[in-house]
C-alpha cells in the first residue's frame, strides 16, 4: 500500500511541473513587446533602466564611513567614529569600508528606443510608394 | 524451509513509470526555472517584424488595386470603376488602422501629440467612408473618377498621413532615448567622481563623458521643433508643395540626429571601458 502512495505521488509531481512549465511558457509567450505603454518620455523604461549604478548602490550624499555603535556600554567597536566613546587603541586595526563595485549602467532600454527609431525612419522611408496617382 | 538468500525485488512496470514520472518532474522543474527569464525577456525585433509586415500588406493591396485599375481600363464600366474606387479607398482604411496601432505601440509618443495624430487619423477615417458612400452612390463615369481623384488629392494619406506618424514618433523617440541618455551621463559622472576620489586617473573617462553630453545636446537640438512643423501639413499644402520640403527637412533632421544618438552611445560605452580598465 505505502508503495503505491509512493508512486501516485510521484506521477502526481510529473504532471504538477509540465503543467507549471506550460503555464510559464504561455504567459510570457502572451507578453507584449512594449513592456511601458507611458507615452512621456520622462517616464519611459529608458530613464529607469539607466539609472542602473544607482540601484543597489549608496546615494552620492551617503557617508562612507562605517555605523556608530547604538549601544556605548559594550565600548568601542571596531570603526566605530561615535564621539560618544573613546577613540579606539592604536593597536586595534581599523576596519576601511570596501570600495563600493563598479556597475556600469545598463544600456539595453535606451538601445531599443534607437531600435525603434531606426524602425520609424524605415517606415517613413518607404510611405511614399504607396500611393500612387490617377492615370 | 526458510529462505537463506535475499535476493532483489523484480522490477515491476509501475516501479519503472515511478522512476520515469520521477525524472521527468525533475525535469520540467529545472526547465521552468531555466526558460522562465528567457521567455519573458523582451524582444526588440517585433516592431521592425511588424514594420516588415505592414510592407507586405501594402504591396498586396497595391496589387490587389493595380489589378482593379486594369480590369476598369480594359473594360470602363460604372462597376468597374466603382471596384476602383472601393478598393484603393479599402486599402487606405487598413493603412489608417494599421497606424492607429502603431501609435499605441509608440512607448516615446507623449501624450499631446498621440492626440493629434489619432485627430489627423480620424478626420481621414472619416472622410474616406464619406467618399465611399458616394462611391457607391455614383451613377456615371465623370462623377466616379472626380471622386476616385479625391482619394487621392484630399487625402494624401502615404505621402503625407503616414509620414506625420513616423516622423513625429521618431523626433519623440529621439527625445525619450536623449533624456535618458542624459540621465546615464549623469550616472556616468558619478562613477567618475568615485573613481577619482578612489585615485584611479579617470583623464580618458572626462574626455568621453564630454563627447558623449555634446552628442545628446546635438540630437536634442537637431530635433527641437520637427514634430510642430509637421503635425499641422495638409493634403493642400503637399499639392501646393509646401510639405514636401518640410517633410524632408524633418526627416534629415532626424537622420542627424539618430547619428548623434549613436555617437552618444559609443561614447557611453568607452567612459565604461575606461573606468572599468
Amino acid at each position: 500500500m505505502p508503495r503505491r502512495h509512493c508512486r501516485r505521488r510521484m506521477l502526481t509531481l510529473a504532471a504538477l511541473a509540465v503543467l507549471a512549465f506550460t503555464v510559464v511558457a504561455a504567459g510570457c509567450g502572451r507578453r507584449p513587446s512594449a513592456s511601458v505603454t507611458s507615452g512621456a518620455p520622462g517616464e519611459s523604461p529608458a530613464a529607469s533602466a539607466a539609472g542602473g549604478p544607482v540601484a543597489g548602490q549608496p546615494g552620492v550624499g551617503s557617508p562612507s564611513s562605517p555605523p556608530a555603535s547604538a549601544d556605548a556600554s559594550t565600548g568601542p567597536t571596531p570603526g566605530a567614529t561615535d564621539s560618544a566613546t573613546p577613540p579606539p587603541d592604536a593597536a586595534t586595526p581599523v576596519a576601511t569600508p570596501a570600495p563600493a563595485p563598479f556597475t556600469p549602467p545598463d544600456l539595453t532600454a535606451i538601445q531599443h528606443l534607437l531600435d525603434e527609431l531606426d524602425a520609424a525612419l524605415g517606415a517613413d522611408a518607404t510611405a511614399g510608394n504607396d500611393e500612387g496617382s490617377v492615370p | 524451509m526458510t529462505r537463506t538468500t535475499n535476493r532483489p525485488a523484480p522490477r515491476t512496470r509501475t516501479a519503472r513509470i515511478a522512476r520515469i514520472a520521477g525524472l521527468l518532474a525533475a525535469l520540467g522543474v529545472a526547465l521552468t526555472v531555466a526558460a522562465a527569464p528567457v521567455l519573458a525577456a523582451p524582444r526588440p525585433a517585433t516592431q521592425a517584424g511588424a514594420g516588415q509586415l505592414a510592407q507586405a500588406e501594402e504591396l498586396t493591396a497595391r496589387h490587389r488595386c493595380a489589378a482593379a485599375w486594369r480590369a476598369a481600363a480594359a473594360e470602363p464600366t460604372v462597376a468597374n470603376y466603382q471596384a476602383v474606387g472601393f478598393c484603393e479607398i479599402d486599402r487606405r482604411l487598413a493603412t489608417i488602422d494599421r497606424l492607429g496601432s502603431a501609435i499605441e505601440d509608440a512607448r516615446a509618443l507623449t501624450d499631446d501629440h498621440q492626440r493629434a495624430l489619432e485627430q489627423i487619423l480620424d478626420d481621414a477615417a472619416t472622410g474616406l467612408r464619406e467618399l465611399r458612400a458616394e462611391i457607391e452612390a455614383d451613377a456615371s463615369l465623370a462623377e466616379l473618377r472626380e471622386d476616385i481623384r479625391s482619394i487621392f488629392e484630399d487625402f494624401r494619406i502615404y505621402v503625407l498621413v503616414v509620414r506625420q506618424v513616423w516622423l513625429v514618433v521618431a523626433a519623440d523617440t529621439v527625445d525619450a532615448a536623449g533624456a535618458a541618455l542624459g540621465e546615464t551621463g549623469a550616472d556616468l559622472a558619478v562613477l567618475i567622481e568615485r573613481a577619482e576620489a578612489a585615485g584611479q586617473d579617470v583623464t580618458e573617462a572626462v574626455e568621453h563623458h564630454a563627447a558623449m553630453e555634446a552628442a545628446v545636446a546635438a540630437a536634442l537640438a537637431a530635433v527641437d521643433g520637427v514634430a510642430d512643423d509637421v503635425l499641422p501639413l495638409t493634403p493642400a499644402d503637399w499639392n501646393d508643395g509646401t510639405a514636401g520640403p518640410i517633410l524632408r527637412a524633418a526627416r534629415q533632421a532626424i537622420a542627424d540626429a539618430r547619428a548623434d544618438l549613436r555617437t552618444a552611445m559609443t561614447e557611453a560605452r568607452q567612459v565604461v571601458a575606461a573606468l572599468a580598465g
